[in-house]
């Protein structure tokens, strides 16, 4: 059963193509508005990697990040956190809780796949 | 549950433990218990790793610990059959174990 | 074939470097000789052929590209001691040398960038002979892997590298695996960007099994990567894991000739070892960051002349670039600051754009004079005023602008090292060749007109001075024979020494060769001086056999001559068995000269102020009765004179007091008796014309501000005459 590459982020249009873009890519992909939706999915499914916005409402990424590092289950599982400020105090955070891919919006669509096939093994 | 562990004793001193499962970080701790134990209690361990459909480099990291250890006990550490999955790991890594 | 301009600017300094770096690879050649553990020649060799090498490629000049890679091969294996370096090989490097030389004269006239069949020939006979050597087998393995695509430059360092490969080796942070950073994916993911060679896994670090956390990472990887990516392309790989994971990236072998390349191409200005080394990508933004963070770990202050030490060293310790590409950042970092300096002190000019100023001031200086004589017979005191001031700053003007001309000789000099070398190896000669007062400066014209002259008299000191070996060791002197070369000033002149320490000039020998070719005659008796000048006297030769270079009877005749129209003379100083020494003296400058004008009867002389020693009084009667001995008292000394209305046949009364210029050239000095002393006066010498080619004391003329023409006396001349 192979595992899924979740995507997390508020923003339909960008979930939608970032979706988009690891489907050409050949990656099994599941999609969530935030970060509440994300933790009830990720029960569902066998994920491998997660990508996720930091500002969102209901739960903002860093929590969700945060019950990732505290699920045993997903506790070693990758996260790339996406973020379109590269300002300090957020990323030293996340990087306390265990973040370690950033990706920098906007980006292109390679550069996703880039880090995506850096970080995901399946 | 990640990995399921099927245990099957063969002939001279021999046991031969079949894993289904996940040969990862998330099954790395127990595996080691368990694996050590065996080569303890047997003089040779055979691995049919054909079931295992996830690999990462933290079980390709237990294979060579467990290699070591059951060569500096003077006992046979065998891997009998793999998947796709695990050749695809210990090839990229260009080891035999 | 149509170049703009500024292409045409490239290549001609494209030639005019190419140049400079021959002659400073023939130096080091020669220095070679003499000792061939001179490593520091080699290199220099080295640098110098892999320049023209770069250089020649750039602007497409492919044979000379050729032939130098061909020849940076055989050079690498002198340098990695593989090949010892012969007095053939030394031979072999010297014609190469001058092949190269040749093709970029070639190249430059023609704008042709191919080969004709005369140097295509050279080229097929000097490339066998190169790779006669480098079919040596010592050799073959390190010129195997130049010829891939680019020649290996300079790495004899220790690095396990496979050659077209980048190394990358990796130890991995223990929580990378609870990060959800897995090496697999990311050395799975390099695959993409190249093709792995080689992966050896290093698990050493894998504790007992009592202490090992299947959770941490223990692992590290050695791997072979080949790729056409950059450096920081597979920095950019593992940018996830760099914070905990330690990762070297070592460029290919051939990746580091690359390096040194690119950093030989830098534009030439001051950099910092780590600035040059990102600028070419050798070191990354990252790596250089964390050098810098080590060195101020280790409290080293990066203060420019600490920073070679430390940078430098934490990088290569580090091993984030390889010991050569550092030492080729340091080479350019040093050359850049000597070229700065040497900047700050010269602006290259082209020679004609001088001649032609030199020639406007030597106008300039000429109206002034008129002027200044016009102004005088005005008597308005404000316009003699104005025009002193006037004169003052021409003269200012020309003294600074003969300065401009003054080269050092030293370079001139520096080429005979070749003639001495070759010539005394065909000749079986054994000569220590000596230069000194390289630094003494002269009039450019004169240098470039001096050079033939010189050349003749060291082939003469070669040819007939030294002996062989036998021949000196038989004759009780050191078996290797010195030919010193020296130049120094001495009132107003330049003097330029030709000494050998060989068996002298043969007064007998030259003697009978004299009367043979009846220059002299039997029945008289010649005084030293007087046999010395018959070899300055056309056609005469005492070689026994007639060789290639002297002997031939041109020679010392032309070289006189030629000397002499550079306003200088030839002095032979000779004592048998102990040596020759072959004097030149020169003015130092050719166009203008300070001048002392004094009046003979009606006409007006002017002479060579530098040459002038002193004035002084004596009266008529004083002259008289020293008659016939020619000599007045001048406080004690001895001085001989030279009435010059004699001299010239002025007929007329004599001034009943008369005055004395002393003048001193080539060590003699001389009292001329004149009418008048009128004083300093600067002079633009012109030629004389061709109808006064015969006036014999007079080297030159000058006209006046009143139109009269003043004659230049030739003091040396005059001089040797009396």
């Amino acid at each position: 059963m192979a595992k899924k590459v979740m995507v997390v982020d508020d923003s339909n249009a960008i979930r939608q193509s970032l979706v988009f873009t690891l489907k050409s890519a050949g990656y099994d992909a599941i999609e969530a508005s935030n970060g509440a939706v994300a933790l009830d999915l990720m029960k569902e499914h066998s994920v491998g990697l997660f990508i996720s916005d930091v500002n969102m409402p209901e739960m903002d990424g860093l929590t969700l990040l945060k019950k990732i590092k505290e699920d045993s289950s997903y506790k070693h599982t990758p996260v790339i956190m996406l973020t379109t400020e590269s300002s300090g105090d957020i990323i030293e955070s996340a990087k306390k809780i265990g973040a370690k891919a950033w990706m920098i919006k906007p980006f292109q669509p390679d550069q996703l796949i880039e880090a995506v096939k850096k970080l995901f093994v399946n | 549950m990640k990995l399921r562990i099927l245990k099957k004793k063969g002939e001279d001193d021999t046991i031969i433990l079949t894993m289904i499962g996940e040969l990862t970080i998330y099954t790395a701790a127990k595996l080691k218990t368990v694996l050590l134990n065996e080569l303890k209690a047997f003089s040779r361990v055979v691995l049919n790793l054909s079931g295992i459909d996830e690999a990462d480099t933290a079980g390709f990291q237990l294979l060579l610990f467990l290699k070591r250890e059951a060569e500096s006990a003077g006992k046979t550490f065998v891997i009998d059959e793999t998947s796709a999955r695990v050749k695809s790991i210990v090839s990229l890594y260009n080891e035999i174990i | 074939m149509s170049l703009n301009k500024s292409e045409k600017n490239f290549k001609k300094e494209y030639f005019t470097e190419s140049r400079e770096l021959l002659d400073a690879m023939e130096m080091s050649l020669l220095a070679l000789e003499k000792d061939d553990s001179d490593s520091d020649s080699i290199n220099s060799i080295f640098r110098s052929v892999h320049t023209i090498k770069g250089n020649s490629g750039m602007f497409g000049y492919d044979k000379i590209g050729e032939f130098t890679h061909l020849l940076e091969n055989l050079l690498v294996c002198v340098r990695n001691g593989k090949l010892d370096l012969s007095d053939e090989m030394t031979a072999l490097f010297l014609e190469c040398h001058d092949f190269m030389m040749n093709l970029i004269d070639y190249f430059e006239d023609d704008c042709n960038t191919d080969l004709d069949p005369d140097n295509a020939e050279v080229f097929a006979i000097l490339a066998e002979k190169i790779n006669g050597y480098l079919e040596h087998p010592a050799c073959e393995a390190a010129a195997a892997l130049s010829s891939v695509s680019e020649v290996t430059s300079c790495c004899d360092d220790e690095m396990t590298v496979c050659n077209d490969c980048w190394h990358i080796s990796l130890r991995f942070g223990e929580k990378v695996f609870q990060e959800g950073l897995d090496p697999y994916s990311f050395i799975r993911y390099l695959t993409e960007k190249g093709e792995i060679q080689h992966i050896r896994t290093v698990s050493d670090r894998i504790p007992e099994a009592e202490y090992m956390n299947p959770e941490l990472c223990y692992l590290g990887f050695e791997i072979d990567f080949r790729s056409t990516v950059t450096k920081s392309d597979i920095e950019n790989i593992f940018e996830f894991v760099k914070d905990d994971c330690e990762i070297r990236i070592l460029p290919p072998r051939t990746g580091i000739s690359d390096y040194v390349r690119l950093i030989e191409t830098l534009p030439e200005k001051p950099m910092r070892i780590g600035e040059m080394l990102r600028e070419i990508g050798s070191l990354t933004s990252s790596e250089l960051e964390r050098a810098l963070q080590l060195q101020s770990i280790q409290g080293k202050i990066s203060l420019d002349e600490t920073e070679k030490e430390f940078v430098g060293k934490i990088l290569v310790d580090e091993k984030m670039i390889q010991k050569p590409v550092l030492e080729a950042a340091l080479e350019k970092q040093q050359s850049v600051r000597r070229r700065e300096e040497s900047d700050r002190r010269t602006i290259r000019v082209e020679a004609e754009k001088l001649d032609r100023l030199i020639n406007l001031i030597g106008e300039l200086v000429i109206t002034g004079s008129n002027v200044k004589q016009i102004s005088e017979s005005e008597e308005k005191t404000g316009l003699v005023k104005a025009v002193n001031d006037m004169s003052k700053l021409i003269e200012e003007i020309r003294g600074s602008s003969m300065g401009i001309r003054m080269v050092q000789i030293g370079e001139t000099f520096s080429r005979f090292e070749r003639v001495v070398r070759d010539l005394s190896r065909e000749r079986g000669k054994k000569i220590n060749f000596i230069v000194m007062g390289g630094e003494t400066e002269l009039d450019k014209t004169l240098i470039d007109k001096l050079a033939d002259p010189l050349i003749h008299l060291i082939r003469n000191s070669v040819d007939h001075g030294i002996g062989t070996p036998e021949e000196r060791t038989n004759a009780g002197k050191p078996a290797v024979g010195t030919l010193t070369l020296n130049a120094f000033h001495e009132t107003g002149s330049i003097v330029i020494e030709v000494k050998d320490d060989g068996c002298g000039l043969d007064r007998d020998k030259i003697l009978d060769k004299a009367i043979e070719q009846g220059l002299a005659r039997a029945d008289q008796v010649y005084q030293d001086f007087e046999i010395q000048q018959f070899i300055f006297q056309p056609g005469f030769s005492t070689a026994a056999e007639v060789t290639n270079i002297s002997g031939r009877g041109v020679g010392m005749d032309v070289v006189k001559k030629n000397i002499e129209s550079l306003r200088g003379n030839v002095m032979i100083e000779s004592e048998p068995g102990e040596g020759t020494t072959m004097r030149i003296h020169l003015p130092l400058t050719l166009a203008i000269i300070d001048g002392f004008m004094v009046r003979i009867a009606g006409s007006h002389y002017v002479l060579p102020l530098d040459m002038v020693t002193e004035c002084t009084e004596v009266h008529r009667d004083d002259l008289d009765l020293r008659e016939g001995g020619n000599y007045i008292n001048l406080r004690g000394d001895v001085l001989p004179f030279m009435k010059m209305r004699e001299f010239f046949r002025e007929k007329g009364e004599e001034p009943v007091k008369h005055k004395v210029v002393v003048v001193e050239h080539a060590r003699r000095k001389v009292g001329l008796i004149v009418d008048e002393l009128v004083g300093e006066f600067q002079t633009v010498i012109k030629p004389l014309g061709k109808i006064f080619n015969r006036l014999q004391w007079i080297s030159g003329s000058t006209i006046l501000g009143t139109g009269e023409v003043a004659y230049i006396l030739d003091i040396p001349r005059l001089i040797q005459a009396e």
